[in-house]
């Protein structure tokens, strides 16, 4: 008797472990910028008053750790909520916040790309936020136009946006002077076209050490999906059909744009199998880079490295276009509204789109106008270089699919990189693929 | 109280714990993943039924196909090759040598890493410029970049992996064989090679079957070492169908099609085991 | 044996030996390779072995790790879990075993084959309802999620009714005539009979739950609730570039695994033999 006591007394104890083990206590994790975990540093003497929040994002490196200083800053400071931040891998990041949100267990406050708001805004997953802006005096004509545009849907919007950010080239300014193939404005040397571009970097092979590269970029992930769509884009190709249902990527821009990348690769001038393009330009091994404006904080630190941050180049003239994105920041409905935390919200939604001066340490492109003109700003080294080019970023079509598009294509272009197919397999592929989606959806 | 009938009760009480586990995460689910596969249905929204859409959809996906023999191609190749490596490690640490005890620990201590860990280590071995084997033999193998160098790759991370455990099978059954069968071969003059064509094997048929089988099926549910090692690539050459449901159920958020996927995955395994079993006893007559 | 079949033997051991003993020490080497480079100093470059191999050694990882992710959270979560599950499993097993084996009722030979067959379904292929169900249940991302399905697992109920067939029925009866209920014959007289059966459940049950992966990958939304293998990649991905810190995540989550392996080697290996043999 006492043996069965003891044995049910045991498994009492485990299971009631696993369940207070089970609710998320209260933050009090280690440092900023570990992965999914909680950011936020040391509770405030008067965390009670304040309205707990939960925040979600999937910024790591750079980005994460200017973001852990910006929600310290905030919960420092004499606002409503009290943030609690968690950071996921961002392969994972949208599988885990789209799961959450279709269960109604999503964090109150997230990140998400201004072109993944589409699938969320068409799910029903996002509160509208009209009538809370305007409660904590927040006027949308204070970002940029292309911004606004993005984030409406149906006569609501339902995002605020901190940034855009763009893809850039950044040119090693040492390494090119040494090969004099710098302009008298210490520029590279090349006019904005695909021929010109070609001959500049194939001089730059011809000069440089047989362990140097003349472009470095990462060959898989989303950077070659980047380059691809300001490539398309810059040729006026649309991804997509007027009535959102066909795929339009058997056309012939999306033929340049891929033969374009396929040149780059053949001709070693953007060699393939590099798993951190932006590591071998801070090792000072590639005369140029393929990186966003998100690279500037990493090259910035990184000792003796000369660099100059440049718009993405116009390789193909219809179009003046480069790839761009935006983070902004959703309200994600719950199961049970509350009015408070929906203000306190708005409170810290409102005071990060104040302060992307901060943001815009990691390069990114603030997404208020007057951030955007402010001297402070202008400031920053190489903004002024680029940051105009954020007024013509192409975003995606506003679609439900991007989440599995940008899966899938990421995919093809890795194999296209690494010689698994040619541009005509990867062109078909990639207008079966995203066809197969679309039919999917509807 | 009739004596049956509380002897049925009480069969039923002590079944009832495990029942209540089985029925809600085993039986349930496969009736209602079977359901799902004639909606179109996501988290998040509402289902709509659309008959054998779903079928039509999956059994014209070349992808699904191409995710079903990579599947079918790693059963083929590992399964084989893991019992066998998995028997000659056992014939070699059941001999009466010094240290065999040893060696059975070293062979079968990868067993007890977990996956991450294991493919964690491997990745470090296969990568390009930087990684174990790129440095040593200075030469630069994409292995898990090109297309069949991945699929050896893996089967090799897996092999180290797993082969430790068939090889403690294989032990267990070679042990059972009784030394006077071996004693009264040897005393007729059989040589080593008879020995083992003509007692342990066949001695050995069913430990042997029973390891294949066990290794068929779990080869059939490989998706951490694709998944983690090459994300199922490159392009989609090391995609498993594990893996494939995953991506058209979770990031697609295609539901209804991938339990579709997911019950032709399962009607797969179950042709095959059987399928297995009924030619292993046909060669056994 | 003559002379030169003796010989024939020795060379034949020898080269066995050889062949054994090099592909044991190549089949040792990761690990090996694995520890020594978690002690080695942040940023040493782990391909090039001469470095690994001698000093400078230092333990600093170890330490610096907790602070870049919340390794004691996973570790507690894989430990928690895989403990419950193999608690559970069991208890459940054996009860459920027992009472196919040693009790005669109604539908017992259907319900054996039924739970039988529940070997043959994989559970990737169920991985959707299953989630679904999780969501319905309210148990998303909760310790909860992690541990019950593995409780539906067949394999422990089989082994454990092959064993109680095992034992002679009149030991049953004998205790039935002595007044002994089906609970307390099955606590007293066969449970402590069965404890190697039970050892060999324990064993592959524990082991099956530490290393799972695609369950705890889908049902657990954030870091907090990673196990182990789960959170280990996550933490490898933002690491790309060193080697030491992942190297050290893996020693610690290999650690408890490890220690079990060299004192319950013997154990083990039995368990395994005896599931084989008997399942």
């Amino acid at each position: 008797m006492k043996k069965i006591i003891s044995v049910v007394l045991v498994m009492i104890l485990v299971v009631s472990l696993a369940a207070c083990a089970g609710q998320d206590s209260a933050p009090g994790a280690p440092a900023p910028g570990a992965p999914g975990d909680s950011g936020a540093a040391g509770a405030p003497a008067e965390s009670g008053e304040r309205v707990h929040l939960t925040f979600w994002n999937m910024f790591s490196g750079g980005d994460g750790d200017i973001m852990t200083e910006m929600v310290n800053r905030y919960n420092a400071g004499d606002n409503q909520a009290y943030i609690e931040m968690t950071i996921f891998p961002s392969e994972e990041y949208y599988v885990r916040l789209i799961t959450a949100m279709a269960t109604r267990t999503a964090p109150d406050v997230a990140v998400s790309h201004i072109t993944s708001l589409t699938e969320f805004v068409t799910d029903d997953f996002l509160s509208p936020l009209d009538d809370l802006a305007a409660a904590a005096g927040l006027s949308w004509n204070e970002f940029s136009a292309n911004l606004v545009e993005g984030v409406y849907f149906d006569g609501s919007h339902f995002a605020i946006p901190i940034d855009t950010h763009v893809l850039l080239m950044h040119f090693n300014v040492q390494i090119l002077d040494d090969l004099g193939m710098l302009d008298a404005n210490g520029r590279p040397a090349f006019a904005e076209n695909g021929d010109d571009f070609i001959r500049f970097f194939r001089e730059v092979q011809a000069g440089l050490d047989g362990d140097m590269m003349p472009i470095s970029g990462t060959s898989q992930g989303e950077l070659p999906l980047y380059l691809w769509y300001s490539l398309f884009t810059q040729q006026g190709g649309q991804m997509i059909s007027a009535d959102g249902r066909t795929a339009t990527l058997d056309t012939p821009e999306n033929h340049n744009a891929l033969s374009f990348m396929h040149q780059l690769i053949n001709e070693d001038l953007w060699p393939r199998a590099q798993a951190s393009g932006a590591q071998i330009f801070v090792a000072q091994q590639a005369a140029a880079t393929f990186n966003g404006n998100w690279g500037i904080p990493m090259f910035t630190a990184a000792e003796g490295l000369d660099f100059i941050s440049l718009p993405f180049p116009q390789i193909f003239g219809q179009q003046q276009s480069v790839f761009g994105d935006s983070h902004t920041l959703i309200l994600p409905r719950q199961s049970d509204e509350d009015p408070a935390k929906q203000a306190a919200a708005m409170d810290f939604m409102n005071w990060m789109a104040d302060n992307t001066i901060l943001w815009a340490q990691a390069g990114h492109v603030p997404s208020k106008t007057a951030i955007v003109d402010s001297a402070e700003f202008n400031a920053l080294p190489h903004r002024s270089a680029y940051a105009h080019s954020a007024a013509y970023a192409t975003f995606y079509p506003k679609t439900t699919v991007i989440t599995g598009m940008k899966a899938s294509f990421v995919r093809i272009f890795a194999s296209m990189i690494n010689g698994e197919y040619d541009v005509a397999q990867a062109q078909e592929l990639m207008q079966s693929e995203l066809q197969r989606l679309l039919d999917d959806a509807h | 109280m009739k004596e049956s009938v509380k002897r049925n009760l009480t069969a039923w009480l002590f079944l009832a714990p495990y029942l209540v586990f089985f029925i809600a995460f085993l039986a349930f689910p496969i009736f209602r993943g079977f359901g799902l596969s004639f909606f179109r249905v996501s988290l998040g929204r509402p289902g709509t039924f659309v008959g054998f859409d779903n079928y039509v959809r999956v059994l014209t996906d070349t992808q699904f196909w191409l995710s079903l023999s990579n599947t079918l191609l790693f059963v083929v190749v590992s399964t084989p090759l893991i019992t066998a490596v998995g028997f000659t490690m056992a014939m070699f640490v059941n001999s009466k040598l010094k240290g065999t005890a040893i060696i059975r620990s070293v062979y079968f201590a990868p067993y007890v890493l977990s996956m991450a860990v294991v493919t964690g280590l491997w990745i470090f071995i296969f990568q390009p410029y930087l990684g174990l084997l790129s440095v040593l033999t200075g030469v630069e193998m994409f292995w898990l970049s090109t297309r069949w160098l991945a699929w050896i790759a893996i089967i090799i991370t897996t092999t180290w992996w797993t082969v430790g455990f068939n090889m403690i099978l294989c032990l267990a059954g070679l042990q059972d064989i009784p030394e006077e069968v071996y004693e009264a071969a040897r005393i007729d003059g059989a040589s080593r090679t008879q020995l083992l064509f003509q007692i342990t094997l066949p001695m050995m048929r069913p430990v042997l079957t029973m390891v294949f089988m066990l290794q068929a099926i779990q080869s059939f549910k490989l998706f951490g070492q694709t998944w983690l090692m090459t994300g199922g690539g490159p392009g989609n050459h090391t995609r498993t169908i594990v893996q494939y449901i995953y991506q058209i159920g979770f990031i697609e958020r295609n539901m209804g099609v991938s339990s579709t996927m997911s019950f032709l995955f399962f009607l797969v395994v179950l042709l095959f085991t059987f399928g297995q079993s009924k030619l292993l006893s046909f060669t056994r007559n | 044996m003559d002379t030169t079949q003796r010989k024939n033997i020795s060379v034949f051991r020898v080269l066995l030996y050889l062949i054994a003993i090099t592909v044991a020490l190549l089949w040792l080497f990761p690990i090996v390779w694995m520890i020594f480079s978690s002690l080695k100093p942040f940023g040493t470059p782990v391909a090039f072995l001469d470095r690994v191999f001698s000093p400078p050694f230092t333990l600093d990882n170890y330490f610096l790790l907790p602070q870049r992710a919340p390794i004691w959270r996973w570790t507690f979560n894989s430990v928690l879990v895989a403990g419950v599950v193999t608690a559970g499993v069991l208890v459940m097993s054996s009860l459920a075993g027992y009472a196919l084996s040693k009790i005669k009722f109604k539908g017992s030979k259907i319900l054996f084959v039924v739970i039988a067959a529940g070997l043959m379904v994989p559970i990737e292929a169920i991985v959707i309802p299953l989630f679904l169900t999780i969501i319905d249940l309210n148990l998303l991302n909760t310790h909860v999620s992690l541990i019950v399905p593995s409780f539906a697992a067949p394999l422990g109920v089989l082994i454990m009714k092959q064993y109680y067939d095992s034992i002679p029925n009149e030991l049953v009866e004998a205790a039935a005539i002595d007044g002994s209920s089906y609970f307390r014959t099955w606590f007293s007289v066969c449970l402590p009979l069965s404890r190697s059966a039970l050892a060999a459940v324990g064993i592959i049950t524990f082991t099956n739950s530490w290393n799972n992966f695609l369950w705890p990958f889908l049902a657990a939304q954030n870091s907090r609730m990673f196990t182990l293998p789960v959170g280990l990649p996550v933490f490898q991905d933002l690491h790309v570039e060193e080697f030491t810190m992942p190297m050290t995540a893996s020693v610690f989550a290999s650690i408890p695994a490890l220690l079990v392996f060299i004192f319950f080697q013997k154990q083990i290996v039995r368990g395994i033999a005896m599931s084989g043999i008997k399942g």
